[in-house]
């Protein structure tokens, strides 16, 4: 409950797995909140801390002092691992002993309530925001933090944890270009971006790759099989191709695996979609498919690799440990400003609050007119679909 | 539930969906009648859709008009729900948790047919009629209609019903479950069954837990009861073959100890693990908690059917 | 057919009081106790009343004479209304039964039915039908133009039991149209005959027609008047009865009467009733066994449909007028003597076919069928025989429904396969006069027990039954009968001598021509004697083209014609015809001197072990193909012999086609009798094979597949207008889902390799036999015999052998 002194009692809590820098946001949260003489707690493992506080010898909310809390980059988050943050759809069995799903987001109110919490930080990405939309149209007092690697959330120019990843991407081209060379192959390395390219591109561009392929532009293998022709000409015989987790492949070499005609039936997206784009769905799949795709029409070798799963753990950069410490901060300001229900925006130069109904159903995709083509194109880096 | 006798014609349950011509489900060719809701939660489920018991929104992009539409932007269509991406209004897309709520009667609205319910619910009759059609090809190949899931045992009265009507109609039946439900709805449903194919998915039951969501005591004491009590079924064991969950020795001889003193066991099956359920992940918003399960590899599944066609006195002549 | 689907209905005037009916099941077990305690007995009114007016008809043209004998006995016979809402009945009592000497007198003279007359009256007539007809039968008269057309006695062939001739005896056949009667009433139909009579051109041709015609008006009129009486008898009882309930029932009973079969049926009860009272005259006129019902259920469909829309009836009360006609069509009967009885085991072919075509290859099958097995699961009578038309498109509702009653043990209905039956009408009919569409064919429907053909249009003459076993074993002794210690069939050499099988074979064959010679000679005799001195009118009017051309139907007035010539011991010859080859020929295991000594001595003392030969040697049922071909070579030989005799066809024309049935009735038993021993192993005396595929008993042990593969191989179900196979069952074998699957999918195998036809007995074995020890607990066990069902403990005891000694066919189970 908030009281006449102003002094608020404020939970934190984290949707998905690790990102490198939620323990800054934690750290920046506390600290702002401390300042204020307010109070923060942690929500463990999404919302299950709050609603099977059972199953916690701590109770599963745990109180975040700022005097012993510790910016320990190492340690995976400090709020657990769970990716259950869904409390409208909470996995239980029931009383025949079925498991279900059932909607515990009243439950998850009367939580709060009763433990006097008078709003709740939410670290999340696309979906979460959705989630703690919902939850705040019943009457939550939210304030959600970004996260997302991939840097696709609409309305914040940077997230934190992109940087770190980024950072870690370019390391691993490095060493996929050395590896490429030495063997005189072509590499074809998958980088994280479903939606967006900003991790292909810009580490791309950093270690001048031959090609890069992205969610945003659909691409001919066969412009890009000219493009790396004309650029092996003569002496080079090797090559880099980065391709984005989503990107759109016009004519991969072969197609996934048949699906039956049930399956079909019932799910549109198993096949091609309308534009007989393919469209993959499993980490890894891509770089295969399209290594596959090159070799069918480039006699140079080519071979698959993934960095997908490696940028998920690891110690923030100095970037994004900054970042998360100034969200953290953010967010309680939004809380002192008597804002709620907004998303904390780092647009620079400035911090802003953006209404959730404004961030959701928005996805952060390079721009057509981008600087970044520009700079690939002034490279000699292939990443559209056009004649090379 | 009434008290009042009804027709059985008259039951109700919810369908996901009647697929003709299905030939792995049960002897013969079949036609398999899918019904929505499942009571665990595995974690390679390979059909996202059929986990819940209630109806639930699909939608297919193929069939969206975009812009030019934008029904669904609007009222009475939840707000958020669907929504463009910028540079790109060809397709709508749909924020599944926003959408979920959504019922038949909005998703009506859809003029295009690109927004579908996953589930609706007959009547035992529409179901028969539509199984009824196939008549002539189970004559032919000893086929007949099996229930398959989702779990056929959330909805004791509808299959038992829809069992009892397909023997009316000198039908054949199988039911495909996981067996875990009170023993109180399989004695309701089993005796209208010919053929019971049921997983067993672990026999190690913290593992199964681990994966399933409930451990499997009493899917074992089911099934022990279910060949005791009904010796003239034909029962087919099966497991969904997932390498790191029980592609093992240990598992397998299990199975095969487990079953061997009952007599009404007529087979056991594999079925390799495939990836089919993805895109359906996608469309209906579900997290698809197993990301990246291989499929076992030809020499496991042949180790595997060496065994199992041991246990069962065929041999093979190896080539 | 055609004409009485595009029909509309006859109103349904809101005032007609007869459409509802209330449902009262103790009255139908009331009536089936009636049925089950009253005795068969003569009923010599018929010959009372032909005594009395007989002579007076002299005079008139014949057919006129056996229409106004007809009318009397309408008009003269004595009517009671029992429990039953459907009235009419063949004799003045509950299953009372008429005579009929016009076709032979020879059991009366037997049986001395003039000293054993109870009244003085009843004496007095039976001495005057005794003398009149013993002048006038139709059996003499035919011996005696047999004789002197071909120069030897056929008596010798029957009592050797060659052939079992069919002109002792009425013969009833065909699907009349009784459809037509309640779709459009009589009033109409003498309408237009009246029209047709007074547009002939009075010219010699025409003058048989202008008597058919005459005829035909006194026959209509008649039946109507039949109507009449009961309707008014029914007024008069209304009229003396306390109870309202009772009252009202009588009135709507002569409400129903005076309405039809004058007038359209204006519901479902108007409607059956109208069936029964044409049924019964067509017995009346010349009772018979195989006045089948065609497609009943499918023809009162309409009738049900309308009145379940108008709220007047539900299923339940569909399902009890079906009842109440069934005990009717039970309480009919006929007697010629014990040797008929023998035959038939009294059975009457009121066959009800369900399930079939529509005209547009459609699943035919109707609510009113579902309601005609209910009605029969209720009853468990033995008429009227059922018949399952199954087709590929029948729905399994149908088949589990039929699968329950076959389970009861009943034996019904039979199985008989759509398409074969198309097709042998195709076969029989296309290049006949009339031609056939095939919207008729697709109709094609169950006459008598188990043959086929086009319901309503077809004549139906009957010629006899060929016993093969006879053949066989007068082939083997040089056409000498060793029982009759008599020279019977041709002299075709001593097998002693042949040299080889074949020699054996193409003296089957010469006996076998003689025998169908014999046969058919005197049958067409005899039809030619019918279609003179017997005409059937009633018959005539319901048999489509008799109307149209004038004529009777036995003068060629039908649209089609089938023959009945039941052909018996099939399997019989060709089981022993192979033990020869085999045991004699082929492995030269023992001579044929040796053989005929062992047969002689019935395989008794030392030559128990040529018995044993014999027995064990290759038999049909096994699927064993030399054994297959041999059958079906048999089955051939068969067939040509019969079109052989004086170039084909029937005794009207050469050109109208003709093919012999096989199947038994009960007649394999008989025969067995005046058999002896056969090379199978059958002895002396004991039954022949029964059906035309089913297995000698004991030797199909091979399992149900062998036997109905062997079945589908071993005759041509198309050429042929019957086959038949029995099967038994294990009592439980309908009990399981397995054990349902399992049959249906042997019926569905047989029938994808053109088997015809198959039946099931699913009766226990030691229920027979207890049956056979106490026969009194067991009044009313029903069970399958050929063709049909009968009550158990009436059948001989040689039948009754038989049916418990059929091989148990079983399946595997776990």
């Amino acid at each position: 409950m908030s009281t006449d002194t102003g002094q608020k009692r404020v939970a934190i809590m984290v949707g998905a797995g690790y990102i490198p820098g939620i323990n800054a946001v934690v750290a920046g949260a506390s600290l702002a909140a401390g300042k204020l003489g307010w109070e923060l707690l942690g929500i463990l493992d999404g919302f299950e801390g709050l609603l099977h506080p059972e199953k916690y010898p701590n109770g599963g909310l745990i109180p975040i002092d700022p005097q012993k809390f510790n910016i320990d980059p190492n340690t995976g988050s400090v709020l657990g691992q769970s990716s259950r943050i869904d409390p409208f759809n909470v996995r239980t069995i029931n009383e025949l002993g079925m498991v279900e799903e059932v909607d515990m987001s009243d439950e998850l109110l009367t939580r709060l309530k009763a433990e006097n919490i008078d709003a709740v930080i939410s670290i999340v990405g696309g979906r979460g925001l959705s989630i703690l939309y919902q939850l705040h149209k019943k009457g939550l007092n939210a304030v959600c933090v970004p996260r997302s690697i991939e840097n696709d959330i609409a309305s914040t120019s940077v997230a934190f944890g992109f940087n770190t990843a980024l950072t870690f991407t370019i390391e691993m081209l490095d060493r996929a270009r050395l590896a490429a060379k030495a063997a005189q192959k072509i590499a074809v390395v998958e980088v994280l971006g479903e939606e967006a390219g900003w991790i292909a591109l810009q580490a791309g561009i950093a270690v001048a790759a031959d090609a890069v392929l992205i969610p945003e532009i659909p691409v001919d293998l066969q412009h890009v099989v000219t493009h790396l022709k004309n650029k092996m000409s003569g002496k080079k015989s090797w090559g880099l191709v980065v391709v984005a987790q989503g990107a759109k492949i016009i004519n991969p070499g072969k197609t996934e695996e048949k699906v039956s005609t049930l399956k079909a039936s019932l799910s549109p997206l198993a096949t091609s979609d309308s534009n007989s784009e393919f469209v993959i769905h499993k980490s890894g799949q891509v770089a295969q498919a399209v290594a596959e795709g090159l070799q069918l029409r480039i006699a140079e070798e080519t071979f698959p690799m993934v960095i997908g799963p490696w940028v998920r753990g690891g110690t923030p950069s100095a970037v994004d440990r900054q970042l998360g410490v100034a969200y953290g901060a953010g967010a309680i300001q939004a809380l002192e400003a008597g804002r709620n229900g907004v998303m904390v925006a780092f647009v620079p130069p400035d911090v802003k609050f953006v209404p959730l109904a404004e961030a959701i159903n928005k996805v952060r995709t390079i721009p057509t007119g981008s600087m970044f083509f520009q700079v690939a194109d002034s490279l000699g880096i292939y990443v559209g679909n056009k004649e090379a | 539930m009434t008290d009042k006798p009804k027709n059985i014609l008259d039951i109700t349950g919810t369908v996901l969906n009647i697929q003709r011509y299905c030939s792995h489900d049960g002897p013969g060719t079949r036609t398999t009648v899918f019904v929505k809701g499942c009571s665990l939660r595995c974690k390679w489920c390979g059909n996202p859709e059929s986990i819940r018991m209630k109806p639930e929104v699909s939608y297919d992009p193929n069939k969206c008009d975009g812009k030019k539409c934008s029904i669904c932007l609007k009222a009475p269509f939840p707000e958020g729900g669907f929504y463009f991406v910028e540079g790109d209004d060809s397709k709508v897309k749909v924020n599944w948790t926003l959408a979920a709520g959504i019922n038949q009667e909005i998703v009506s609205l859809c003029p295009t047919g690109a927004l579908e319910m996953f589930g609706k619910t007959m009547t035992v009759g529409e179901v028969m009629d539509e199984v009824e059609k196939d008549t002539s090809i189970y004559r032919n190949t000893g086929g007949g209609m099996t229930i398959s899931g989702g779990e056929v045992m959330l909805q004791p009265d509808f299959a038992a019903a829809l069992l009892q009507e397909a023997h009316n109609r000198g039908i054949n039946t199988a039911i495909e479950t996981a067996s875990n439900a009170p023993w109180s709805f399989l004695e309701k449903v089993l005796p209208h069954v010919d053929t019971m194919l049921h997983d067993i998915k672990l026999m190690n039951s913290e593992r199964h837990k681990k994966w399933t969501g409930v451990s499997n005591e009493r899917i074992l004491a089911n099934l022990k009861k279910a060949y005791e009590t009904f010796p003239d079924t034909d029962f087919i064991a099966r497991t969904p073959l997932i390498p790191g969950v029980n592609a093992d020795d240990e598992h397998m001889l299990g199975v095969l100890e487990f079953i061997k003193p009952h007599k009404n066991v007529i087979d056991y099956e594999l079925l390799p693990y495939h990836r089919f359920g993805l895109g359906k992940y996608d469309s209906l918003g579900v997290i698809y908690e197993l990301d990246d399960y291989k499929t076992p590899s030809d020499e496991v599944v042949k180790r595997f059917q060496t065994m199992i066609d041991k246990a069962f006195g065929r041999e093979l002549t190896t080539e | 057919m055609e004409k009485e689907e595009k029909k509309p209905l006859a109103k349904q005037g809101k005032e007609i009081t007869t459409g509802k009916v209330m449902v009262d099941d103790a009255r139908i077990d009331l009536l089936k106790e009636q049925f089950l305690s009253t005795p068969q007995a003569i009923d010599n009114e018929r010959i009372r009343i032909m005594a009395e007016v007989y002579e007076d008809t002299a005079g008139y043209q014949q057919i006129l004479r056996r229409a106004k004998f007809f009318e009397q006995v309408i008009e003269k016979k004595k009517l009671y209304i029992d429990e039953n809402i459907i009235v009419g009945s063949m004799a003045s009592t509950v299953n009372g039964i008429y005579t009929y000497p016009e076709w032979n007198v020879q059991w009366m003279k037997e049986e001395n039915t003039v000293g054993n007359s109870k009244t003085e009256e009843d004496r007095k007539a039976n001495k005057w039908a005794l003398e009149y007809w013993d002048k006038w039968a139709l059996r003499p008269r035919a011996d005696e133009i047999f004789i002197k057309k071909y120069g030897y006695d056929p008596d010798p062939v029957y009592q050797a039991g060659l052939v079992a001739e069919f002109m002792s005896w009425p013969g009833g056949g065909g699907n009349l149209n009784y459809p037509r009667v309640y779709n459009e009433g009589l009033a109409s139909m003498m309408a237009e005959v009246k029209e047709r009579q007074m547009a002939l051109d009075m010219r010699l041709p025409n003058a048989s027609k202008f008597y058919f015609y005459e005829a035909s008006l006194i026959t209509m009129q008649a039946v109507i008047r039949l109507a009449h009486r009961y309707a008014e008898l029914a007024r008069e009882l209304a009229a003396k009865e306390k109870s309202e309930a009772r009252k009202a029932e009588l009135l709507a009973i002569a409400e129903t009467c005076e309405w039809v079969p004058e007038h359209p049926a204006r519901n479902l009860r108007e409607a059956i009733q109208c069936h029964f009272l044409c049924h019964i005259c067509a017995e009346i006129e010349q009772v018979g066994c195989g006045y089948s019902e065609a497609y009943l259920g499918q023809n009162l469909e309409p009738y049900y449909k309308r009145d379940l829309e108008a709220g007047l009836i539900g299923p339940e009360e569909a399902i009890y007028l079906m009842k109440l006609l069934f005990i009717k069509l039970n309480e009919i009967g006929y007697y010629y003597g014990a040797k008929v009885a023998l035959q038939n085991s009294a059975d009457l072919g009121q066959s009800i076919s369900l399930g079939g075509y529509t005209i547009d290859g459609e699943d035919a099958t109707a609510a009113m069928d579902f309601h005609i097995l209910d009605a029969a699961n209720y009853l468990h009578l033995p008429q009227p025989p059922l018949t399952c038309v199954y087709t590929e498109k029948m729905s399994g509702k149908f088949l589990e429904k039929v699968l329950d009653l076959i389970g009861t043990g009943i034996g019904m209905p039979q199985f008989v396969n759509g398409n074969v039956m198309m097709l042998r009408a195709m076969n029989l009919f296309a290049d006949s006069e009339k031609g056939l569409t095939l919207e008729k064919a697709r109709r094609t429907c169950i006459g008598a027990c188990v043959g086929s053909y086009i319901p309503y249009e077809t004549g139906h003459p009957v010629e006899g039954q060929p016993n093969l076993g006879k053949v066989l074993e007068l082939t083997l002794n040089d056409g000498f009968d060793p029982r009759l210690k008599k020279q019977i069939g041709p002299k075709t050499g001593d097998p002693g001598k042949f040299t080889d099988f074949e020699q054996l074979y193409a003296a089957f064959e010469k006996q076998l021509q003689f025998c169908e010679d014999t046969l058919r000679r005197e049958a067409w005799i005899a039809s030619i004697l019918c279609a003179e001195y017997l005409p059937v009118t009633w018959r005539s009017l319901l048999t489509g083209g008799c109307i149209e051309k004038g004529t009777e139907v036995w003068n060629g007035g039908a649209n089609y014609y089938t023959v009945a010539q039941i052909v018996v011991g099939g399997i019989d010859a060709s089981n022993g015809l192979m033990a020869v080859k085999k045991l004699v020929y082929d492995d030269k295991k023992i001579s044929m001197a040796e053989l005929k000594k062992a047969l002689t001595a019935n395989f008794e003392g030392e030559y128990e072990k040529i018995g044993k030969m014999c027995y064990e040697a290759p038999k049909h049922g096994n699927d064993i193909p030399e054994m297959n071909r041999f059958t079906r070579r048999v089955y051939n030989s068969i067939y040509q012999a019969f079109q052989n005799v004086e170039g084909g066809g029937n005794y009207i024309s050469k050109d109208i086609k003709s093919a012999p049935d096989a199947y038994t009735k009960s007649i394999h038993n008989l025969m067995g009798m005046v058999t002896g021993a056969l090379p199978t192993g059958k002895k002396a005396g004991v039954a022949l094979t029964d059906g035309s595929l089913s297995a000698m008993p004991g030797t199909d042990v091979n399992g149900p597949t062998a036997l109905v593969m062997s079945a589908a191989k071993s005759q041509d179900s198309i050429k042929y207008t019957a086959t038949h196979m029995n099967m038994k069952l294990p009592p439980d074998q309908l009990k399981s889902r397995k054990g349902r699957e399992n049959v249906l999918n042997l019926v569905k195998t047989y029938f994808d390799n053109e088997g015809y036809h198959i039946q099931f007995n699913v009766l226990d074995t030691n229920i027979l036999r207890d049956a056979q020890k106490h026969p009194e607990k067991y009044r009313d066990l029903v069970v399958r015999v050929a063709g049909f069902s009968a009550f158990f403990t009436k059948l001989h005891v040689g039948v009754q052998n038989e049916v418990i000694e059929r091989t148990l066919q079983s399946f595997e189970h776990r």
